[in-house]
């Protein structure tokens, strides 16, 4: 296994410290691993450059690009692909959840994926914004693509702690407000909420004609339920505290919870929203891998 | 109603009479039911506890299912509660008393079958005898029996051994095999031992606990009833027997008393000799309750039809035959007297030993020698016993020999039938104790008296206080035969009492003359009272004249005056020699006896200082040859033969002794002998050829039997029991009160197993617990219709088996446990044995990646 691999384990990433510094390995692991793959999906080649073709002007040749990879690539200016990526985090109580088969609880997970994603942003010179919220929105940056912007957000996810109940319909209602310019949300939560809320808070931000990516984060015992011995299950966000038999339960459990997340990516699919479920023992290159896929396709379009 | 009892299961006993408990003190065990109750209540106690953020997903789970999880809940509950109690219920061992036939988890039971093997049993009613009814209903009990019973054998019989089977048999083909080896006896029945050694059969531990006593007889007054104090012997040994085991009397008999049998057999006369006609005297007793008539006895010699009459006996009346014989050659004879076949065989006929002697032997030991012949104290009884005229030498089959009294000790005494003593003035101890064995072994011994004899010797050696041959102790001296005065006119014989067989023939003949014998001095005696000594002839002064007494088996008479002339005129007297004769005859009359002999009892020689190291053979009725070794006893030697079950003629062959060194299966002390039927087994040519009659005990001919009225009074009182009247499947019908108790233990242990097995399952998996749950219960109903054999129960096993299988691979298809995450899949999809259990590992690093469509859609 390559060691650029290593970093997209949440618990070799839960070992380090700075945040910064593992959206940094995130990110600069998963270029590499791109350059290096054989057999990379897509093409090198991002959305923010053009392959260099004879012809071209030589002004705009990327030379950190040639540093990295020997080949040349032109710049896209700023206004080519000027767009602005909003990460919605859920900071709510139930994203403080870690299960023991987990090496990082939810929030810290979507704080990697966040982080990672941020960095990949500034990277391509476009803006990045962030919010945190739980009922009510916590805080919120409006985008920017300067690199000091980057820090400033780290810090902020670093400083957030996990309280208070979700109210996503609410919220989303609230953030669609807010943000006025049509860009690329990226919600991460584990979207525990009466599904038909949800429904009405995403579909605010499809009137606001903003492109929505839903990542639901979910802890891997959630969707398991690998619970043995007699468990007195205590509710968090205010939810009763219950007393069960998880053997004889699960089947239900389970069934229950997979109906819920069956709606949800139906909710998703009608409303032509991006979808990726992330589990918090799964490596993080799902997600990179999962938005930039996403990226491609986009800037395929525009 | 029997019949719908043999196939009905016993699911459902018809009636429940009693239920109990072996083993009630351990119900305690019962509260341990109460512990999984306990634990599951403590459990909810003990919970871990966690955070869980996908809340709402577990109450909605919980809602929908909450009824189901309950109930779940309470069945394993259950199942571990019954475990328990099972448990503590089989271990007091429940006991159903029903009134179900053939439950098939029944306790075992230990039968001990008893046979009556008394020869009463040989009494044919129609094809069979008893003994095969008997026997037949004992192979049926046999064959009854279930795996688990265990059965033993007994028989009642007065001289066999009354086990035949001593150890438990959980086997019935053995037994079944000792029962047809089953032989009647000849002996008469003795239930008395029979049921001592039941008693020890029955605490043998290794058997099962619940007992049964089978008696299978014809319940013969004799054996069953009889005198007041064998009764109560029987009762008290019955009362223990019944304290441990169910008592049940099964009558095989049948109900019939005719029977005629012969009882004796003898000679009327003491001695046989040849050509002389010979009395022999045959009692038949008519046992049953019609007359008999014209009866045919038929006698046989030596194998040959000798004679025969037709005789009337009345109902339980006796008549005595009585036939004449001559003898032609000296030596051994059998005699036999039969009677026509009836119902019981073994009685009819009889035998008799009939040693015709060559001569009778008579040893005369004269104590006063004189020059003149006529004055010896041997003179008369010599004359008397071998009259000689001055022409004709005697030649009759009397032969005395005259020895002074000093020869006495040098004489072999075994070849004299009497000895004689005229006149001894003293014996030495030697001489008294060659007498004593003479007289004990058959001898008969005449002591006459005279001037020389010496009381003091005779009363201290001979007489001995009673232990001696001497009859009677002598007393002083009456009369005095020297007083030529002739003062006292003399004393003769009181002929008023001649009750005797020696006086006999002088009954009713006054004009005899004995009353004209003179006896001028005697010897004064006294039959002290309770003395088995017998008066033959008194004088008429009352005092006796002759005493006779057994001594061992022979015979011993005292004539208390002298045998000469010296104290009396008697032996000049007419009367004298017929006395004499007979009681020369009388006193060697007891060496017959020895000969005839009843079933079981020994036959017995002693034998004489010559024939110490002889070689004894005796050849039973069957034919076979038996070796004994004579046994040592302080100044004898005698041979003691026991083996005499069988009714009949026994040979016994004594030699010289054993030349040949053949492999010789001999008997050490007791006598008891084994067969070998080697050559060397073969009786010595030149030995003395002796021959034993061997009869049954007429006693038990009478077949008259005891009714169960009697039975419960008597021998049975208070005794709980069951007659029948045979032996067959109906005997466990209702009115059998004390029906069977049957165990649920086994029963009880197999639903523990069940249930250990299906609650881990349970609690894993329910739905797979609770299909096997029911197999087990469908199994358990099921169990009595499957045929009891080992075929049947492989089948079901592997039914079981398959079923198992089937139902945790079908099972598990039908209802999977949903993964949402195909990463979840470590094996084969669709297929786990094991619940996974929640990792802390590393698992990203070993698990395929996901597949993700462009749409981001979950493939599951």
């Amino acid at each position: 296994m390559d060691d650029y691999r290593k970093y997209f384990d949440p618990q070799t990433l839960a070992k380090l410290t700075g945040l910064d510094l593992k959206a940094r390995l995130i990110v600069e692991g998963y270029l590499t691993g791109l350059h290096k793959s054989p057999y990379s999906g897509f093409s090198v080649e991002f959305a923010e450059h053009r392959e260099y073709a004879p012809g071209d002007d030589v002004r705009y040749v990327d030379w950190k690009v040639f540093g990295k990879t020997d080949r040349f690539y032109l710049k896209r200016f700023e206004e080519e692909t000027n767009f602005a990526c909003h990460i919605l985090l859920d900071a709510s109580e139930s994203m403080a959840y870690r299960s023991p088969g987990a090496a990082v609880s939810k929030l810290e997970y979507a704080e990697y994926v966040a982080a990672a994603l941020a960095h990949l942003v500034i990277r391509q010179q476009d803006a990045v914004g962030f919010a945190t919220f739980n009922n009510s929105v916590t805080r919120f940056l409006s985008p920017s693509s300067q690199p000091s912007h980057l820090k400033q957000l780290v810090h902020l996810m670093e400083q957030t702690v996990a309280g208070g109940e979700t109210a996503l319909g609410p919220i989303f209602h609230d953030l669609a407000e807010r943000i006025r310019k049509r860009g690329l949300v990226i919600i991460l939560s584990d979207l525990f909420e009466d599904v038909g809320t949800l429904l009405s808070g995403l579909k605010h931000f499809r009137h606001r004609r903003h492109d929505v990516s839903v990542m639901q984060v979910i802890d891997p015992a959630e969707q398991d339920f690998p619970f043995e011995d007699p468990t007195r299950f205590l509710g968090l966000e205010g939810l009763p505290e219950q007393s069960a038999e998880p053997r004889s339960l699960r089947r239900a459990y389970q069934a229950e919870f997979e109906r819920f997340l069956r709606q949800v990516r139906g909710i998703c699919g009608d409303m032509q929203m991006d979808y990726v479920l992330l589990r918090t023992d799964r490596p993080l290159d799902a997600a990179l891998r999962h938005f930039l896929t996403r990226r491609m396709q986009r800037a395929g379009r525009t | 109603m029997a019949e719908y009892y043999r196939h009905v299961p016993s699911l459902f006993p018809r009636g429940l009479l009693a239920f109990g408990f072996a083993n009630p003190w351990l119900l305690w065990g019962l509260a341990l039911g109460a512990v999984p109750i306990l634990i599951h209540l403590l459990h909810r106690l003990t919970y871990r506890e966690t955070n869980w953020a996908a809340m709402r997903f577990l109450l909605e789970a919980t809602r929908k299912n909450s009824r189901r999880m309950r109930l779940e809940q309470l069945i394993l509950l259950a199942v571990r509660t019954l475990v328990l109690l099972f448990a503590a219920l089989a271990f007091a061992e429940p006991l159903v008393e029903a009134v179900a036939p053939h439950t098939r988890a029944r306790t075992p039971i230990q039968r001990i079958v008893v046979l009556d093997a008394s020869f009463s049993m040989g009494a044919k009613a129609d094809a069979e005898t008893r003994f095969d009814r008997a026997k037949k209903a004992a192979r049926q009990i046999v064959a009854e029996s279930l795996p688990g019973d265990a059965v033993n054998l007994l028989r009642i019989a007065a001289h066999s051994g009354p086990v035949v089977v001593r150890e438990p048999a959980f086997e019935p083909d053995s037994v079944l095999s000792e029962i047809d080896r089953l032989r009647l006896t000849d002996e008469p029945g003795d239930l008395g031992p029979t049921l001592l050694e039941a008693a020890e059969v029955l605490a043998d531990p290794r058997a099962p606990k619940t007992k049964e006593i089978i008696f299978l007889s014809d319940f013969q007054r004799l054996t069953w009833a009889g005198d007041s104090s064998r009764t109560s012997n029987l009762h008290d040994s019955f009362q223990r027997l019944a304290d441990r085991a169910r008592i049940v009397l099964v009558d095989v008999g049948d109900g019939r008393t005719e029977n005629a049998a012969v009882t004796s057999l003898q000679t009327a006369d003491p001695i046989v000799l040849p050509d002389r006609p010979t009395r022999l005297r045959t009692g038949i007793r008519n046992f049953g309750p019609t007359n008999l008539a014209g009866v045919r006895v038929e006698l046989y010699v030596d194998g040959y039809l000798g004679a025969f009459k037709s005789a009337d006996v009345r109902a339980r009346e006796e008549t005595v035959v009585e036939f004449q014989h001559e003898f032609h050659n000296a030596g051994e004879h059998i005699v036999e007297a039969r009677l026509p076949p009836d119902a019981l065989a073994a009685d009819n006929q009889r035998w008799l030993s009939v040693p015709v002697a060559e001569r009778m032997n008579v040893l005369v030991v004269n104590g006063r020698e004189e020059g003149r012949r006529a004055e010896n104290a041997s003179y008369y009884v010599q004359t008397v016993l071998a009259p000689s005229t001055a022409r004709e030498a005697w030649s009759g089959a009397t032969r005395p020999k005259v020895i002074s009294e000093a020869d006495l000790s040098a004489e072999d005494l075994s070849q004299y039938d009497c000895v004689f003593l005229c006149n001894v003035a003293l014996v030495t101890p030697t001489e008294a104790a060659l007498l004593q064995t003479y007289a004990e072994g058959g001898g008969g011994i005449v002591f006459t008296l005279g001037d020389r004899v010496k009381p003091e010797n005779y009363n201290s050696l001979l007489y001995r206080d009673g232990q001696g041959v001497l009859p009677v102790a002598l007393g002083s001296r009456l009369g005095d035969a020297r007083d030529q005065d002739r003062a006292h006119k003399g004393f003769t014989f009181d002929a008023g009492d001649l009750d005797h067989p020696i006086v006999a023939p002088f009954r009713g003949n006054p004009n005899a003359g004995l009353e004209r014998a003179v006896t001028l001095e005697y010897f004064q005696v006294k039959v002290p009272p309770g003395s088995p000594a017998r008066v033959v002839l008194r004088f008429d002064s009352g005092d006796p004249a002759i005493v006779e007494r057994q001594v061992g088996l022979g015979r011993s008479l005292l004539i208390t005056t002298s045998a000469d002339v010296s104290w009396s005129t008697w032996p000049v007297h007419p009367t004298f020699p017929p006395i004499i004769h007979e009681t020369v005859r009388f006193a060697a009359g007891g060496r017959g006896h020895e000969r005839q002999r009843f079933v079981g009892e020994p036959l017995t020689r002693t034998l004489s200082s010559r024939e110490t190291a002889a070689r004894v053979v005796v050849i039973t009725p069957d034919g076979a040859e038996h070796i004994v070794r004579p046994v040592q006893n302080e100044n004898k030697a005698e041979v003691v033969f026991s083996d005499t079950g069988a009714r009949g003629i026994y040979e016994m062959t004594v030699g010289p002794a054993a030349t040949s060194k053949g492999p010789l299966k001999e008997v050490g002390r007791g006598g008891r002998t084994a067969i070998d039927s080697n050559a060397s087994a073969r009786p010595p040519q030149d030995g003395r050829r002796e021959i034993f009659a061997v009869n049954v005990d007429t006693r038990e001919s009478d077949l008259e039997w005891v009714d169960e009225k009697t039975l419960r009074s008597t021998t049975l009182a208070g005794i709980p029991y069951v007659h029948r009247s045979e032996w067959s499947e109906g005997q466990r019908d209702l009115a059998d009160a004390a029906a069977e108790s049957s165990g649920l233990s086994s029963w009880l242990l197999m639903a523990i197993l069940a249930l250990l097995l299906v609650e881990p399952l349970l609690a894993w998996s329910f739905r797979h617990g609770f299909l096997l749950l029911c197999t087990f219960a469908v199994c358990g109903l099921a169990a009595p219709l499957v045929p009891r054999n080992t075929w049947g129960g492989l089948i079901v096993a592997v039914l079981l088996a398959g079923g198992i299988v089937a139902v945790l691979l079908f099972g598990r298809a039908r209802w999977p446990i949903r993964e949402s995450s195909a990463v979840n899949r470590r094996s084969a999809p669709g297929w786990r044995l094991w619940p996974r259990f929640p990792s802390t590992g590393n698992r990203a690093t070993s698990e395929p990646e996901p597949r993700q469509t462009s749409q981001g859609r979950l493939d599951s």
